[in-house]
Formats: C-alpha cells, sequence, structure tokens
C-alpha cells in the first residue's frame, strides 16, 4: 500500500456510502473520514454496553479494520451507519467472548429514572397504546438487557446471551417472561 | 432504507447529547436516541465533543497501523498460534528458502527422484544423492544479503545471532526433511533408506554454517554439495551399489563431521555475526 502524506480526509459533502466505496477501493483517507464521522458515536454507544474503555477501544479499532477489509461486502441498501454497528455490536460480542464480561454494567447505566417516552419508543417494540416506556421501566434489569440486546441490537439469542454472559437459552426464557410482562402492563 | 426517520422533528439537542453519553439517560429512551442516530448525521455529530479526540487519534492510529501493515503470512501466523514471539515469527516468514518456489523446488526434485528410482535403479542414487544435499543448500540460501531482503534488518536485529541461526535453521531445515521424508517411503526396496539420508544432511548442514563463520553461506553449501557428490556418485559408478549413502562409512563419517562442525560452531559462536555481514 503505497500512501501519499498528502492525502486528506474527504469532503463534508461526500455520502457515508461513497466514502465506504472507496474504502473499498483501498483509501485509507477514506477510511479515516468515516472514522472521523463514526468514531464518537460509535464509542458512546458501545460504552452504554461495556464498562471497560479499554475494550471499547479494542472493538472500535476491530471495527474499522473489519470496516477496511469488508467495504466491498457493503451492498448500498440500508444505512452506512447501521451497517457500521452490526460489526461493532458483533466485534463487542467477539470481545466478550474472549474476556467473559465479569461485572460489566451491560445495559444498566439507567441513573435517570424520568422515563421520557417518544413516538419511536412506541414503535420500536410495535406497541402503539400503553406505558411502554414505563413497562419497559419497571421490567428487572436482566430482561430489560434481553430485550436491549435482541430487539433494539438485532443480535441473535445466542451473540446475545455472549454480550450478557448468559447461555442462550436463558436469553429464550428471559425474553419470554420480559414479552409476558410487557403484554400483562400494556394490557392494562 | 433511505425513508424518512419516523418523527422528523425529533432531535437531540446538545444536553440530551450530553447526558446520553454520561450514561445518564434511561434505556428506554437510550434506545430511541440510538434507534435515530442511525439515521441522523446531525445528532451524531453532537456527539463528537463527548469523547475525548485524544482518545478517538490513539484508535485510529492503531487502525490506520494494522490496514497499513501487510497481511501476515500463513506460516507467520502458524508461529505465532504456537507462541513464537511476533519478531521471530517475521524474520523466520521473511526467511527465503521458506517461500513457496524453494518448497515446490524441492518436491518436484524429489518427485522426479522417486519416480525415476521406480523406472531404474539408478534413481535410487539420484534421490540418495539429492536428498542430503537440500536441506544444507535452503539453510545456506537462508541467510545472507544475496538471497535476504531482510538481511539488514536481521543483522541489525535485537536477537543474538546464534538465536535466530538456531531458530531459521531448525525451520528451515524441518521444512526440507518433511518433504524428503513424505518421499522417502514411496522409494523401492530398503526401509532403511527411509532415513539413511538423515545422518549426512544434517552433517552437511551443521558444516555448511561451521564454514560459513569463514566464507559465505551460499559458497560453502556449493562446495559441500560438490565434494558430496564428488564422495558418492563415482562410488555408485564403481560399485553399482546404489545404496552408497546408507552405508556405514558413510554414516560414520557424517557422524564425525556432524561432531566436529558442531563443536566448532559452538567455539566460533561470537564470529556468528559474520554470517550476517558476509557480502555475496
Amino acid at each position: 500500500m503505497t500512501l501519499t502524506a498528502t492525502e486528506r480526509p474527504m469532503e463534508e459533502h461526500v455520502t457515508d456510502g461513497d466514502l465506504l466505496s472507496a474504502v473499498a477501493d483501498g483509501s485509507t483517507a477514506a477510511l479515516e473520514s468515516l472514522y472521523r464521522r463514526h468514531a464518537s458515536w460509535l464509542t458512546v454507544r458501545l460504552s452504554r454496553r461495556c464498562a471497560d474503555p479499554a475494550i471499547v477501544d479494542e472493538v472500535l479499532q476491530d471495527t474499522f479494520v473489519a470496516v477496511w477489509k469488508s467495504a466491498g461486502r457493503y451492498t448500498g441498501q440500508g444505512e452506512p451507519a447501521a451497517w457500521i454497528w452490526g460489526i461493532a455490536i458483533r466485534r463487542l460480542v467477539d470481545a466478550f467472548r474472549r474476556t467473559p464480561p465479569a461485572a460489566y454494567p451491560l445495559y444498566d447505566h439507567v441513573t435517570d429514572l424520568n422515563l421520557i417516552e417518544s413516538a419511536e419508543d412506541r414503535v420500536l417494540l410495535g406497541v402503539e397504546h400503553g406505558d411502554l416506556a414505563g413497562a419497559l421501566g419497571r421490567l428487572s434489569p436482566e430482561l430489560r438487557a434481553v430485550v436491549q440486546a435482541t430487539v433494539l441490537d438485532g443480535l441473535t439469542t445466542r451473540e446475545a446471551g455472549r454480550l450478557l454472559g448468559v447461555p442462550a437459552g436463558t436469553v429464550k426464557t428471559r425474553m419470554m417472561r420480559a414479552r409476558a410482562a410487557l403484554r400483562k402492563e400494556l394490557a392494562r | 432504507m433511505n425513508e424518512e426517520p419516523m418523527s422528523t422533528e425529533w432531535h437531540l439537542d446538545a444536553e440530551l447529547a450530553g447526558r446520553y453519553a454520561q450514561g445518564g439517560v434511561s434505556t428506554v429512551l437510550a434506545s430511541s436516541v440510538e434507534q435515530h442516530l442511525i439515521r441522523c448525521a446531525a445528532c451524531r455529530a453532537l456527539l463528537t465533543p463527548t469523547v475525548p479526540a485524544a482518545r478517538l487519534d490513539a484508535v485510529w492510529a492503531e487502525v490506520l497501523e494494522t490496514v497499513e501493515t501487510p497481511r501476515a503470512t500463513l506460516l507467520e501466523r502458524l508461529l505465532r498460534g504456537v507462541r513464537v514471539d511476533e519478531g521471530t515469527a517475521r524474520l523466520v516468514a521473511a526467511t527465503p528458502s521458506l517461500r513457496g518456489a524453494w518448497i515446490l523446488g524441492v518436491v518436484v526434485v524429489l518427485t522426479l527422484a522417486v519416480l525415476t528410482a521406480h523406472a531404474d535403479g539408478n534413481g535410487i542414487a539420484l534421490f540418495l544423492a539429492l536428498a542430503p544435499v537440500l536441506p544444507m543448500a535452503g539453510v545456506a540460501f537462508a541467510f545472507g544479503p544475496a538471497a535476504d531482503p531482510t538481511h539488514e534488518i536481521a543483522a541489525a536485529a535485537p536477537y543474538s545471532s546464534l538465536h535466530l541461526l538456531a531458530v531459521r535453521t531448525v525451520v528451515v531445515v524441518a521444512s526440507t526433511l518433511v518433504p524428503i521424508g513424505l518421499a522417502a517411503p514411496f522409494l523401492p526396496g530398503n526401509a532403511w533408506l527411509s532415513v539413511a539420508w538423515l545422518l549426512p544432511a544434517l552433517a552437511l548442514t551443521v558444516t555448511m554454517l561451521a564454514l560459513a563463520t569463514r566464507v559465505a553461506p551460499h559458497l560453502a553449501a556449493i562446495g559441500l554439495s560438490a565434494l558430496w557428490l564428488a564422495v558418492v556418485i563415482p562410488g555408485l559408478a564403481h560399485s553399482r551399489n546404489a545404496l552408497l549413502a546408507s552405508e556405514l562409512p558413510v554414516q560414520l563419517a557424517s557422524l564425525a563431521a556432524l561432531t566436529v562442525s558442531a563443536g566448532a560452531l559452538l567455539v566460533q559462536r561470537h564470529d556468528l555475526p559474520e554470517l550476517f555481514r558476509r557480502t555475496a
């Protein structure tokens, strides 16, 4: 790989999709632009799922190395940000497989219980009526973590299990219990 | 999936972005924020100030280093897998004799020798004449500026020359012995042939290394090959004994040469850096 020192990060108006195409063609400048755009929010979002900053940094690094290697596989369908997050969350699962989470406060940074409800909250779980925010908030942290990992992060049962440090079967039972609890709450 | 966000008017403000980054919002709100961030570059940008630039720069430096480093070769990754340290693994993997062309050459020569052996009794002689020379040639070409693009690095590497020499020699000899060992059982006749070439091979290799403290490795290898063939071929022609290399005098002479050379190598180990400085 030969690179001139004068290669600069790309302009603002270039889309993430364009950047991914350029990365697929081997441009490290495009990779850097992509990194500058996405590293911050990825770091924040990963930090909500892993309390150890060293692991978050490692996952962020792995993520962009993976973007570099597999940018050609981005089909142009869907948000590039969602595609990158899909890589990042799986890299986090891999990191937890190498170093099982001992006592990470996973998915449980809740310090503010004044739940704010938005239209999106309702849409997320396909629930049109009822106090979804309150219902989710009243779930036990274990059940809430399972809902978040599977429904919101789109992980498979097995991946969610690795992320949360529990067997896949436990994820399934907790998800069933969470669904039942939400249905009951929202039916009231 | 380029449709408009579900609630177009809903965006983060700096205060919410800050609280989200601090982990100070509930799971449900955080989930809304996260779903929105996927689609809204402007709100993603709000999070930029929440992560120290130095932290992101440090990770970026690592990313850049990784993507710009040539991919480790299969051999290097195998060595790393068995806990060889990174520097040694790279030096070994860069050993010229380990390149595919060399291995391929060894395989072709041996295949021809085995095929000839089945066609004609003298083929065994060809095998036994070549088999001991190949590991030595491999080791000889593992060193020296003519053959090795990492010569400068190797000469300056913070390894004792003996360490590097030992590591490379073992790997090269092993990589050559394996194809030879695989070829040997396909020879017609005496099973003893399968191992007869081992002792001469080791003797030639170690003698070459001992000589390499005085002359360029490839010259030592050429000289020893000539000597070996000069002994073996006339002997074959004279006695029509295809098993000459397996005969006791040859084996004993090999053992003697191995012992003397290994001793000489140990005595001269402080001169080993010379091995890396020889000009071809």
